[in-house]
C-alpha cells in the first residue's frame, strides 16, 4: 500500500482551473517535497489530501482511505502544518505541543512523553515554559514542527514548514524529519528552497500550473541535464543553445573552456536548474495556489 | 504508529482541553484580559446605580448578567475567525480525531469559562441584593444557558463568514450595540410601550425579561413571559440548524 495516491485530481476556484489532473504516488517511509511556482496549487493539494478541501475530479487516497468517502479514516492518520501556520502565542511550547496531542486522542501519559521528546529533539525543552510570544520566529516555527511530529502520524503535511527559519533551524528541522521517515512515516512537504528539496528529499515532485510536470529522485534530476555545469548569460544574448528562464538565459556546458565572455555567472548544475528549466510559468501565479 | 481515539469520549475531552486552552489559560496567564470583559457591564451597572438606586442596580445585575453571555457569543466570534484565519489553528485540527462540533462546542464553553469572573460577580451581587428563590434561580440559569447556546450557536456560524479577521472587529461592536443596548436588556420591555414585542426579536431581551420579571423588576404577563421563552428557544433552533450546516469541516 501507497502512503499517497491522487488520479487525475481536479480543483478549480470559480473560472480559474488550480489543479487540472493530478496524478501522485507516493510510498510509505519517503520524504516526498512538492516543488512550484506560486500559484501553481501546491496549497491547494495540501488542502484536500489533508480532508480540508473538496476535489472537484478525480480521486485520492491517503494511507488507503479516500479523502472524500472515509475522510475521518484519513484524519486519524495524517497530521498538517497549514501554510504561514502559527502556535497560540499566550501558550507555551510544551502547552500547545501537549494539548495538541489531546486533540489529537493521545492518552495523557503518551501526550506528555511525546511532548517531551520532541520538543527535546527541536531544541525546544529548555523553552517549554516560555510564552510562545517571547519567542524567535523560528523557535515559533520550529514549536509547530515539534507539535506534529510528536503526533508520531502516519503520514505528516508539512506546507512550507521551514520559511523564514535560519540555516542552523533548517538543518534541526531536517535531522527531525529524516529521523521520522526513517521510522517508515511519509513526510509531504512544500517549499520554495530548492536546496532543502536536494538536501531532504527523496522525491521530488515538480508541480506547474496545476500538473505535475516531473518527478523523480532529486539526483537522477539533475542527472538528466545536459552537461556538468550551468552558465548563465544574460537573455538579450543570441545563443540557440540557451534555456531563456525570466532574464537570464542558462546554458549547458561540459567544460569549462567552453563558458562565452557574456557569462554572468557559472556554477556546476544543480536541482535548482532542473526546476528553472521545467517549470515554464514563472512570474504568473496568483494569490490561491 | 500510536493509536488515537476518535469516539465520544475523546470528543468530550477535546471539548474540555479546548475550555482549557482558550479559556482558563488566558485568564491565568493575563488576568488583565478577563477584567478588560468586566469594564463595560460594571460601568452601566455603577452609572444605574448612581441613576436609579435599588431599582437601578437590579437593572445593571440583570444587564451585566445578560451581557456577560452575550460578550461570550462576540468573543466566540473573534476567536474562532482569528483560530481559522490568522493562526491556522483550525486547519491543524482538522487533521485530528476531533470533530467539528466537538471543536465548536468546545470554543463555545471556553468564552463561558473566560466570562466566569463576570458571571461570578453578578451572581453574588445577584444573591445579595435580592430574595431569589431556589426555584427562581433554576429559572435565571436556565435562561442565561438558553441565551449562551443561542449567541454561541450562532456567533460560531457567523465566524465562518468572515474571510478577513479586521472585519470581526467592527461587526462584534456593531453587534454589542444591537443586542446588548439598544434592546430591553439594561430597561423594562414596558418602557418600549406598544412596541414592547421588539424584546423578542433577540434572544438578549428576551432573556432579561425573564430575569426583569423573576427578579420582580418589572412586571410582565405570563403570556409575555411565555414568550420570552418561545423566542430563547427559537433562536436556539435557529443556532442548532446554523453551526450545524457550518460544523463541517471541508470547504466545498
Amino acid at each position: 500500500m501507497q502512503a499517497i495516491v491522487a488520479r487525475k485530481l481536479r480543483r478549480s476556484f470559480g473560472d480559474r482551473e488550480v489543479l487540472r489532473g493530478i496524478d501522485l504516488d507516493v510510498d510509505y517511509g519517503v520524504i516526498a517535497t512538492l516543488l512550484g511556482p506560486n500559484g501553481a496549487g501546491k496549497t491547494t493539494l495540501i488542502r484536500i489530501l489533508t480532508t480540508e478541501l473538496m476535489p472537484h475530479g478525480g480521486e485520492a487516497y491517503v494511507a488507503g482511505y479516500d479523502v472524500v468517502k472515509q475522510a475521518g479514516e484519513v484524519r486519524r492518520r495524517i497530521a498538517v502544518i497549514p501554510q504561514d501556520a502559527r502556535p497560540i502565542s499566550y501558550m507555551t511550547p510544551y502547552e500547545f505541543v501537549y494539548s495538541y496531542l489531546l486533540l489529537r486522542g493521545l492518552s495523557r501519559g503518551d501526550a506528555r512523553k511525546a511532548a517531551r521528546e520532541s520538543l527535546e529533539e527541536l531544541g525546544l525543552w529548555e523553552l517549554r515554559g516560555v510564552p510562545i510570544y517571547q519567542l524567535s520566529g523560528g523557535m515559533v516555527r520550529r514549536t509547530l514542527v515539534a507539535a506534529v511530529l510528536a503526533s508520531n502520524a502516519e503520514i505528516v503535511f508539512l506546507d512550507e514548514p521551514t520559511v523564514g527559519l535560519d540555516a542552523v533551524s533548517r538543518r534541526v528541522v531536517w535531522n527531525s524529519l529524516r529521523r521520522y521517515s526513517s521510522g517508515g512515516a511519509t513526510i509531504f512537504l512544500t517549499t520554495h528552497y530548492i536546496d532543502e528539496a536536494e538536501q531532504i528529499s527523496d522525491v521530488v515532485f515538480l508541480i506547474d500550473n496545476g500538473s505535475i510536470v516531473s518527478r523523480g529522485r532529486p539526483r537522477d534530476l539533475v542527472n538528466s541535464l545536459p552537461g556538468k555545469y550551468v552558465v548563465e548569460y544574460p537573455a538579450s544574448v543570441n545563443n540557440n543553445s540557451c534555456i531563456r528562464v525570466g532574464t537570464s538565459c542558462l546554458s549547458f556546458v561540459d567544460s569549462l573552456n567552453e563558458v562565452g565572455k557574456d557569462a554572468l555567472r557559472v556554477s556546476p548544475k544543480s536541482l535548482e536548474h532542473y526546476v528553472l528549466v521545467t517549470i515554464k510559468s514563472w512570474g504568473e501565479g496568483n494569490e490561491e495556489g | 504508529m500510536r493509536r488515537v481515539r476518535g469516539g465520544l469520549r475523546h470528543q468530550l475531552r477535546a471539548v474540555l482541553v479546548l475550555a482549557w486552552l482558550n479559556g482558563l489559560l488566558p485568564i491565568f496567564r493575563s488576568p488583565l484580559w478577563t477584567i478588560s470583559t468586566l469594564a463595560m457591564p460594571v460601568s452601566l451597572l455603577i452609572l444605574l446605580t448612581i441613576l436609579y438606586k435599588g431599582m437601578g442596580l437590579m437593572m445593571g445585575i440583570v444587564g451585566g448578567l445578560v451581557w456577560t453571555m452575550l460578550s461570550s457569543g462576540t468573543a466566540l466570534i473573534g476567536d474562532a475567525a482569528y483560530y481559522r484565519l490568522e493562526l491556522k489553528f483550525q486547519q491543524m485540527i482538522v487533521a485530528t480525531p476531533t470533530n467539528p462540533l466537538a471543536y465548536a462546542v468546545g470554543l463555545a464553553l471556553s468564552e463561558v469559562v473566560f466570562t466566569l469572573p463576570g458571571i461570578v460577580l453578578f451572581s453574588v451581587l445577584l444573591v445579595i441584593k435580592s430574595a431569589i428563590s431556589a426555584e427562581g434561580a433554576l429559572e435565571i440559569a436556565l435562561s442565561l444557558v438558553l441565551l449562551w447556546y443561542a449567541v454561541s450557536s450562532v456567533a460560531f456560524y457567523s465566524s465562518t463568514l468572515f474571510t478577513y479577521i479586521r472585519y470581526t472587529w467592527a461587526v462584534v461592536s456593531l453587534m454589542t450595540l444591537v443586542l446588548g443596548i439598544l434592546p430591553p436588556v439594561y430597561y423594562p420591555a414596558t418602557y418600549l410601550w406598544s412596541m414592547w414585542w421588539v424584546a423578542y426579536l433577540v434572544p438578549t431581551s428576551s432573556s432579561a425579561m425573564v430575569l426583569q420579571g423573576i427578579l420582580g423588576i418589572a412586571h410582565y404577563s405570563s403570556f409575555q413571559l411565555a414568550l420570552a421563552y418561545v423566542s430563547e428557544i427559537v433562536w436556539c433552533v435557529i443556532g442548532t440548524v446554523l453551526t450545524l450546516k457550518v460544523a463541517r469541516w471541508r470547504s466545498l
